[in-house]
């Protein structure tokens, strides 16, 4: 239904996509993953017909989006990275005129309000003055909006940033709700968010395509190392010497657990499986050597790690690229276009000898596993961590551009 | 077209602002007519005898020019402002339609402005039997100008997301316009004297307005403020001159602008006639005036369409360039 090919756009002389291409289909919930500044926004802009790329093609249900804005955006629901509310009036007024200005009217406009108020939760504040709405509501009326006149794509820059945990889940259940027969893409740098809803993610970095493909395909494609945690009731240095020497462990990091217990940290190499053999290593040696395994739990491979991997990979210009001044643009374009290619690791096994980002153990407290019970969500562009140095830096507030 | 101007207007008469100013301008409209009226008709309205609405009219330009912008600043740059801009320009309706949808909404609001405003032909009517048509008259002509200078507000509105810079350039560009009436006599009487002089300050103003809005449009703000600043001293200059200059020198009808025409360009080249003349052209009290008078012709008629279309197309055309910057 969404079918993009090849779009780069500038601002200026600012590069901010740089030969984005992916597809989504019918049904589909892609995730659209990347560090702030990646050409996130940038793409969806195109998408929506709000911008127009500078070179490349995007097509939405069969209409190009140069050729056929009318088209493209009939189709289309799209919730801005802010919320596009008038404060001054009640949600109700907002919402009709939303439902006026897509060609709704009389009995259909109704049935329509009536569904989304439903869907996004609104009943309560649906005579309420818009500013006097708290910042989850504001979003769910953003997203109202969206939806109300039932379209086919969907077109969510960032829908749960700034929201509560409860909140967030409400959206998700939403997103999942809606999925059936639409084509929804969702942008977010909430890694949580993108596994526990999308079908598929795109990882973008710097205007350029990284990564594309489903949850265990990242997986497979980012050959890692992991943590195991083990928990032995007594346990001593000549076990950890003995862990130390199993075919898959890197390294064993011993270190007080409770009383009468003894904690090591295992580095293992080989990903999933490669972790799963020293987990069956482990029980056997542990009990071998006459000590009780209190605890054994190897981290699952989250998305943090695949994410931090491919951003890793994927050779990353030193600074935002810039269009050469003294080059014709098509020439800069040709240059750059190899550059584009490689990005994306289509080989596994040439990735596979690619250097990891070495995490200390202790950063899965900081990681939450992914987990789809999970209520937390993990903000990788909150956090002081030492990891910001791996994006690019953000390119020059350009305000809409 | 019909939601966005409903939208608009909701805009407008639900908050306090919208009210505020229809109130503000009659206020100001009603006491400016009586404190000026001596000065334009030679002794007050007892010492005459008559009361007419001619200082009405004749202030109107003046006061629509600082308050029809204050009207059409939030047109775009509101929406500008908040991500409902992202919005209206992503709707399945076409950019021009949404303009539009704005444009009569302004348009709306002008002439409840004025229907405010005939409580002021009500009171003097209880003192005589007034001569309606000239007063009728008088409000197309109002109506009409205004509705030019909404659609000059419109277009400025959406060059920026800051609602006071709005404001100011329009109100800068709807004062140049009014003010060109008054410069032409001014040029008229330079013309004579000094042609060369004339002729610079001709070409010099449009570049600085030109230049001016393409610095507002532009995204290096410090050069729009400077080339702003450089067009507001250069108003000044240019009305102090006016000032000093006998205000019996003024060319007030087309014999005399055609004399004036001729003399700035006798002694200047021909580049320069066709500028004097094309002033001569878009001097909009001109047609503001004859409208007033009761001489609804098709050319007045169409000199204000044509503005409104050409600021219209104006602030289409500026947003949807954006879409590719």
């Amino acid at each position: 239904m969404i079918e993009v090919k090849g779009i780069t756009k500038y601002y200026g002389h600012f590069k901010a996509l740089d030969g984005v291409s992916f597809h989504v289909d019918k049904g589909e919930v892609l995730g659209f993953l990347g560090p702030n500044g990646a050409g996130k926004s940038t793409t969806m802009k195109i998408l929506t017909t709000y911008i127009s790329a500078s070179e490349g093609t995007a097509s939405v249900g069969g209409h190009d989006v140069h050729a056929f804005p009318q088209q493209v955006r009939r189709r289309i629901g799209y919730l801005p990275e802010t919320p596009p509310l008038y404060g001054d009036m009640t949600v109700e007024d907002y919402l009709k005129f939303a439902g006026h200005a897509r060609g709704l009217r009389g009995a259909e406009l109704k049935r329509r309000l009536e569904s989304v108020v439903t869907d996004c939760g609104l009943r309560p504040k649906f005579k309420a003055r818009v500013v006097e709405l708290s910042k989850g509501f504001k979003q769910r009326t953003g997203l109202a909006q969206a939806l109300i006149h039932d379209p086919d794509v969907l077109i969510l820059d960032e829908p749960t940033s700034g929201l509560d945990p409860r909140q967030i889940i409400e959206i998700r259940k939403l997103i999942e709700r809606l999925r059936e027969n639409k084509c929804i893409i969702f942008s977010t740098h909430i890694l949580q968010e993108a596994t526990a809803v999308a079908s598929r993610l795109v990882i973008v970095n710097g205007g350029r395509k990284v990564a594309d493909g489903t949850v265990e395909q990242l997986a497979a494609q980012s050959s890692d190392t992991l943590v195991v945690r083990v928990l032995v009731k007594g346990g001593d240095d000549a076990l950890s010497e003995s862990l130390s020497r199993l075919d898959t462990v890197k390294s064993v990091e011993k270190q007080q657990g409770p009383s009468g217990y003894t904690r090591y940290l295992l580095t293992v190499s080989g990903g999933q499986r490669g972790s799963r053999e020293a987990c069956e290593a482990v029980a056997l040696q542990v009990q071998s050597r006459g000590f009780l395994l209190a605890e054994l739990a190897p981290e699952k491979q989250t998305l943090e790690h695949i994410f931090l991997n491919l951003l890793q990979k994927a050779p990353m210009p030193e600074k935002p690229t810039w269009k050469a001044e003294d080059k014709p643009a098509a020439q800069t374009e040709k240059d750059a276009a190899p550059a584009a290619t490689s990005a994306v690791p289509d080989d596994p096994n040439a990735t596979a000898a690619a250097t990891r980002l070495t995490q200390p153990a202790t950063e899965t407290d900081l990681y939450h596993p992914v987990d789809a019970n999970s209520d937390t969500a993990t903000d990788m562009g909150e956090k002081p961590d030492p990891d910001k140095t791996l994006f690019s830096p953000r390119p020059p507030d350009r305000g809409d551009a | 077209m019909l939601p966005i101007y409903m939208r608009e207007m909701k805009g407008y008469f639900e908050s306090l602002m919208g009210i505020g100013i229809i109130g503000a301008f009659v206020v100001v409209m009603m006491m400016l007519s009586v404190m000026l009226d001596p000065l334009g008709g030679g002794g007050d309205w007892f010492a005459r005898g008559e009361l007419s609405m001619r200082t009405f009219f004749g202030v109107f330009p003046w006061v629509a020019a600082v308050v029809v912008p204050a009207v059409s600043m939030r047109l775009w740059a509101d929406d500008r402002r908040q991500a409902t801009f992202e919005m209206l320009m992503t709707l399945p309706i076409p950019t021009w339609k949404v303009a539009l949808g704005k444009y009569f909404a302004g348009v709306t609001f002008l002439a409840a402005m004025l229907a405010g405003t005939v409580a002021y032909p009500l009171m003097l009517s209880q003192f005589g039997q007034p001569d309606w048509a000239p007063v009728i008259g008088g409000y197309i002509a109002c109506f009409l100008l205004g509705a030019a200078f909404v659609a000059i507000g419109l277009f400025v509105s959406g060059l920026t997301e800051n609602q006071a810079l709005a404001f100011f350039l329009g109100m800068l560009i709807c004062l140049g316009i009014v003010g060109m009436g008054e410069m032409r006599g001014l040029l008229g009487e330079l013309a004579r004297t000094n042609p060369e002089s004339a002729l610079m300050l001709l070409i010099s103003i449009p570049l600085v307005s030109i230049g001016f809005l393409a610095a507002a449009v532009g995204r290096d703000k410090a050069v729009g403020v400077a080339i702003g600043a450089l067009a507001v001293i250069g108003n000044m200059i240019a009305y102090a001159w006016s000032g000093a200059q006998d205000t019996a020198s003024k060319a007030t009808n087309s014999e005399d602008i055609a004399a004036t025409v001729e003399t700035a360009t006798r002694g200047t080249t021909q580049a320069g006639e066709i500028v004097v003349s094309a002033l001569a052209q878009i001097a909009v009290l001109d047609h503001f005036s004859e409208i007033q008078r009761g001489v609804v012709n098709t050319n007045g008629l169409v000199f204000f369409a044509g503005l409104v279309v050409f600021f219209v197309l104006l602030n289409v055309w500026s947003l949807e360039s954006r879409r590719y910057s």
